[in-house]
């Protein structure tokens, strides 16, 4: 089968993407080194920076929040690959001189693995590095290890959060602090309906027949949770996911919530609107209060058909900090 | 026979490391497509052509060492360069000297392990490249343990030894890491990819310790 991609050589897909997307926000973003994102206006040195690395393909995430109030550098790998713990290691020491660093890593075995090993050779340079890792895929089970649980695109608000944190001059043990108070009370759950086409090896990623659909399934990909099951109606698979995520957070009436439906490439804000519409109404019935809210794509998988729905419960500080001003490529809040 | 591990036999084994990996190229791959991308070949030669020529830049053994994960390290991100480089990156903080005993070059293997094992939580069972490299390095801990008068040769092939019956009981494993683990039962009746070139690679340093 001929893939329908706007490609050249697709192993220099990463590189293509990321100049043209450095070319298209030049006052809020530069390119250096090849595969590493960073403002285009550096923050000042006695805050603290943080980065994250992770591979392409997942665009807008996680280079498009690189920007005032969110990243200060993203690690680019190539297609759904981690990059190489030497070039981790190369953005840690652009940022040696900060008040600190925090290291934002989703929980994918690459991911895990070359952060560990940048930040063991940043130790040996006398680079301090607080990592804080995001686990929060509820499809194997909320009490399952953390080694089972990947990070998905709850990574995106806990940025939010963290990133206002080092802006408004807190220390990197404050930030990890802030950041694990939400991640604690955050949990994704995805879905897809089709999966996505690689677009190096033209293969598809993953397997779901046509009138099925895969409740838990990973960005990339990996089965999670049932595995595949007949298509349901909208509202039966987001009261259904809704209930799941609401329980895992353990959100009780009277809280306050983040509730933001994440596309996955290949899905229609119509059907997210749809989706969204039964969820809050899911949690209002439980007596949980929405109060923030978004539709569209933060992290996406190709071509692929689905979403991830992603739920937070805020306190005071976290959500004070959510609010504050951030301007990055695909996050602007004023 | 070679007495004690020194860099000028490191070149001399990585140098037949990529020999065999070369001359097992397609097979390498052909067992990855059974349940991976059916890059793995691709990817342990891109490896070895990496250590091979960070080898013989100059510098001590332990130096040698350190440059040659870094070299792994950036070749690529995927799993077999990061796995290969972080044991090379242990091999290097256990590399004492730039000439070492039976029970020097033992130890610094085991350093190897570790820090490999500090970036994958793979167990034996698993079906990845740790079905082969913990029961290497067990086996070499114990050849140097049981016998005081044991050869690197002695010790080397005790590791390959093990490495290969590790990799070849791969074969009936569910794979539990990386994308393979979507296969699920699926996955078994080809041996690892990653379990057998490591194999490969114990066997070129013990061939490289009798010359």
């Amino acid at each position: 089968m001929v893939m329908k991609k706007f490609l050249n050589d697709p192993q220099r897909a990463t590189n293509e993407l990321l100049e043209g997307y450095a070319l298209c926000f030049p006052d809020k973003v530069k390119l250096v080194s090849e595969k590493i994102v960073v403002r285009a206006t550096p923050k000042a040195k006695d805050k603290v920076a943080v980065i994250t690395l992770g591979g392409s393909g997942h665009e807008p995430a996680l280079s498009g929040f690189v920007g005032e109030g969110m990243l200060d550098a993203s690690v680019v790998g190539d297609i759904f690959a981690a990059p190489g713990a030497p070039k981790v290691l190369e953005a840690l020491r652009m940022f040696k001189d900060n008040a600190g660093i925090v290291f934002l890593v989703l929980n994918h075995e690459g991911d895990q693995r070359n952060a560990n090993m940048a930040m063991t050779m940043a130790e040996k340079e006398g680079i301090k590095v607080a990592k804080i890792v995001t686990a929060e895929d509820i499809a194997p089970g909320v009490d399952a290890p953390i080694s089972e649980r990947r990070g998905l695109g709850g990574c995106i608000p806990l940025l939010k959060i963290i990133g206002a944190a080092a802006e408004k001059g807190f220390s990197a043990d404050e930030i990890v602090e802030i950041g694990e108070r939400f991640n604690k009370r955050m949990a994704t759950l995805a879905v897809t309906l089709k999966v996505a086409t690689h677009p190096q090896s033209g293969g598809e990623i993953g397997e779901l027949a046509d009138d099925q659909m895969e409740i838990g399934m990973g960005q990339h990909g990996e089965g999670g949770g049932n595995g595949p099951e007949p298509m349901q109606s909208a509202d039966w698979i987001a009261e259904t996911m809704m209930n799941k995520v609401l329980r895992a957070i353990e959100a009780k009436s009277g809280e306050k919530i983040l509730l933001l439906i994440n596309g996955s490439g290949g899905t229609t804000l119509m059907e997210q609107f749809i989706i969204f519409r039964k969820a809050h109404e899911v949690a209002t019935a439980a007596g949980v209060e929405v109060v923030e809210s978004y539709c569209g794509e933060v992290l996406t998988v190709q071509e692929a058909s689905g979403f991830q729905m992603i739920v937070g419960v805020y306190d005071d500080q976290t959500f004070e900090l959510f609010n504050a001003p951030c301007d990055t490529p695909y996050w602007v809040t004023r | 026979m070679t007495t004690e591990f020194t860099k000028e036999l490191l070149i001399k084994a990585l140098k037949k490391a990529l020999e065999a990996i070369e001359g097992h190229f397609d097979y390498l791959n052909k067992l990855d497509a059974a349940t991976g991308d059916g890059d793995h070949g691709t990817a342990v030669l891109s490896t070895m052509k990496a250590a091979v020529a960070a080898a013989e830049k100059p510098g001590g053994l332990s130096e040698t060492l350190s440059n040659i994960a870094m070299e792994i390290m950036s070749a690529t991100g995927g799993s077999t360069s990061s796995l290969n480089g972080s044991f090379y990156m242990g091999l290097s903080s256990g590399a004492k000297s730039d000439a070492l005993s039976v029970a020097d070059a033992v130890a610094m293997f085991v350093e190897g392990l570790a820090m490999m094992q500090s970036t994958t939580n793979a167990q034996v069972g698993d079906k990845t490249m740790m079905d082969a490299m913990i029961p290497a390095i067990d086996a070499m801990k114990a050849a140097s343990a049981e016998n005081a008068d044991a050869s690197l040769h002695d010790v080397f092939q005790s590791a390959a030894d093990a490495a290969k019956a590790g990799a070849e009981k791969t074969t009936e494993y569910v794979a539990k890491f990386g994308r393979a683990r979507n296969l699920g039962e699926r996955s078994k009746g080809t041996p690892d990819a990653g379990a057998t070139s490591q194999a490969l690679i114990f066997q070129a340093f013990a061939d490289a310790a009798a010359e």
